[in-house]
């Protein structure tokens, strides 16, 4: 039995589904300003596409989404090697985070409406904010959860402090980092859509937003049909870029 | 010895605090950035004349009903997709296609189907608790040894009886971890509904106070969240461990 053959009756559900939605849409059964048919969402889609409408938002969302990430990622790296390798930091600072983690960071949204003003940078602040903790924390456990018979190769060897974070320390942490860096992405994916929609300067948010407050349903589900594909996108290239960077490990016996 | 470590923890923040503090006297920061004196005394207002726990209370009672809304509806899912497998091979696809559409960007769709309202909020915190509790309980009662549910097959238990029986304790501690994952995200959704659409609770209050230039109410209010996000955290994990001591002989 192959793949294929599993994967039909999902399949088959989701039209069947699509199909009844379409049916209860054209008998008047749904009110379709709030369910619109599905074809109507699908030629809104095709129509934003094919007509630029729906690309600048599209582009917009994905510039502030990756350069929001990306500075996460860095800036969690570099305070979690600081965190994580020193005793001050264990001591003084990891208490702090620690208490600043369970904060719902699309809180800090506002406060970046007020000290930012309605811009750019302020929806990617707001994306790096919320999107540090998981790479933060995950690169603080794994730089301090260095094998400790590794701390004594470091010594034996008398490596530079570099050579030893180069060829040690980060190998090492880099799994914990990784598997945050993923948890990070989709958190700064709904961070990108809060942000957006509170500075609405742009982007899959503010077109969410536009849509909802004009009543045009098939541009909102398009465009929340967008996000999603957006979230499975990143979450797969994520997977595809954990695989490779971590390809050295060994791999299970089984495939 | 625990004085001492959690007066070392308390060291980074009352020497930001203090530099912040002296720096905002100094004029030196935008009158946005507010200082930590007034948002103490923004605080302390909110705090006697009871508006902070008004709003605080709306927050918890929303995130609380979704929560459990969505809690029930998902653990009833899951032990369905759990335990029968044609079913899971049918909706399975489905229910992991809408999990990866974030919830935030169902709040515009949900505002137009429930309006301004308790409504609004109770659903997108359900929506999204919905989501890790399937999870958990689908993969805490696929673990479940056949053979229980062959006893209790061959006892010949009612449907019901098995499921009440055997099934729920079986998968209760998944179904535990998958709760407590849900109850950080219900709390999460519930400010950004509120930040967003809903003018309700502790994330209208911080969206309200930065709307209208009042910095200290901003920040005072984000610190109450920040000490209510940590409180419900600890319970959580503290509960957890506790009710499930016995699993872990």
């Amino acid at each position: 039995m192959g793949a294929h053959v599993k994967v039909l009756p999902g399949l088959a559900f989701i039209i069947v589904l699509v199909g009844l939605t379409e049916l209860a849409c054209d008998a008047h059964l749904i009110s379709p300003a709030i369910v619109p048919a599905p074809h109507d969402v699908w030629s809104a889609l095709v129509v934003g596409i094919g007509s630029g409408d729906l690309w600048a938002p599209i582009r917009a969302t994905i510039a502030h989404l990756l350069l929001g990430w990306c500075a996460a990622c860095i800036a969690g790296v570099a305070l979690g090697a600081l965190v994580g390798l020193t005793a001050f930091g264990r001591t003084y600072v990891a208490p702090t985070l620690e208490f600043l983690r369970p904060l719902p960071a699309s809180a800090v949204a506002p406060v970046g409406l007020l000290l930012i003003g309605r811009n750019d940078v302020m929806i990617v602040a707001v994306i790096v904010f919320g999107a540090i903790w998981p790479v933060l924390l995950g690169s603080v456990h794994g730089f301090a959860a260095v094998e400790p018979r590794l701390r004594d190769v470091i010594r034996t060897l008398q490596l530079t402090p570099t050579h030893a974070l180069r060829s040690i320390a980060i190998p090492s942490a880099l799994p914990d980092i990784i598997a945050g860096a993923r948890v990070s992405i989709a958190i700064a994916l709904i961070l990108a859509v809060v942000a957006e929609i509170l500075a609405s300067t742009g982007g899959l948010g503010d077109w969410l937003n536009l849509a909802e407050r004009s009543y045009r349903a098939p541009d909102l589900y398009a465009g929340v049909l967008l996000v999603g594909l957006l979230g499975v996108a990143t979450n797969a290239g994520l997977a595809r870029l954990e695989a490779y960077l971590l390809r050295w490990k060994e791999t299970p016996a089984w495939p | 010895m625990i004085w001492r470590a959690a007066a070392r923890a308390a060291l980074l923040p009352l020497a930001v605090f203090a530099i912040w503090e002296a720096f905002a006297r100094a004029h030196a920061l935008p009158d946005s950035l507010s200082r930590p004196t007034a948002i103490a005394a923004a605080l302390g207002g909110e705090l006697l004349d009871g508006s902070l726990f008004a709003m605080a209370g709306q927050t918890l009672v929303a995130a609380t009903a979704g929560w459990l809304l969505g809690g029930a509806l998902a653990i009833a899912a899951g032990i369905a997709i759990g335990t029968i497998p044609a079913l899971r091979l049918t909706v399975g696809p489905a229910l992991e296609l809408m999990r990866s559409v974030p919830p935030v960007a169902l709040i515009p769709i949900a505002l137009l189907a429930f309006g301004l309202g308790p409504k609004l909020e109770i659903f997108m915190v359900a929506f999204s608790v919905f989501w890790p509790v399937i999870i958990f309980t689908a993969s805490g009662v696929g673990a479940i040894d056949p053979r229980v549910l062959e006893v209790a097959r061959a006892l010949r238990f009612s449907p019901l009886a098995r499921v009440l029986h055997f099934v729920l304790p079986a998968a209760s501690e998944r179904i535990a971890v998958g709760l407590r994952v849900g109850a950080g995200i219900a709390l999460v959704v519930a400010v950004t509904t509120e930040i967003i659409a809903n003018p309700s609770g502790i994330g209208y209050g911080i969206a309200f106070s930065a709307t209208t230039l009042r910095p200290d109410q901003t920040f005072a209010d984000l610190l109450a969240l920040a000490v209510v996000g940590f409180a419900i955290n600890a319970a959580l994990v503290g509960g957890e461990r506790r009710l499930f001591a016995w699993a872990r002989t």
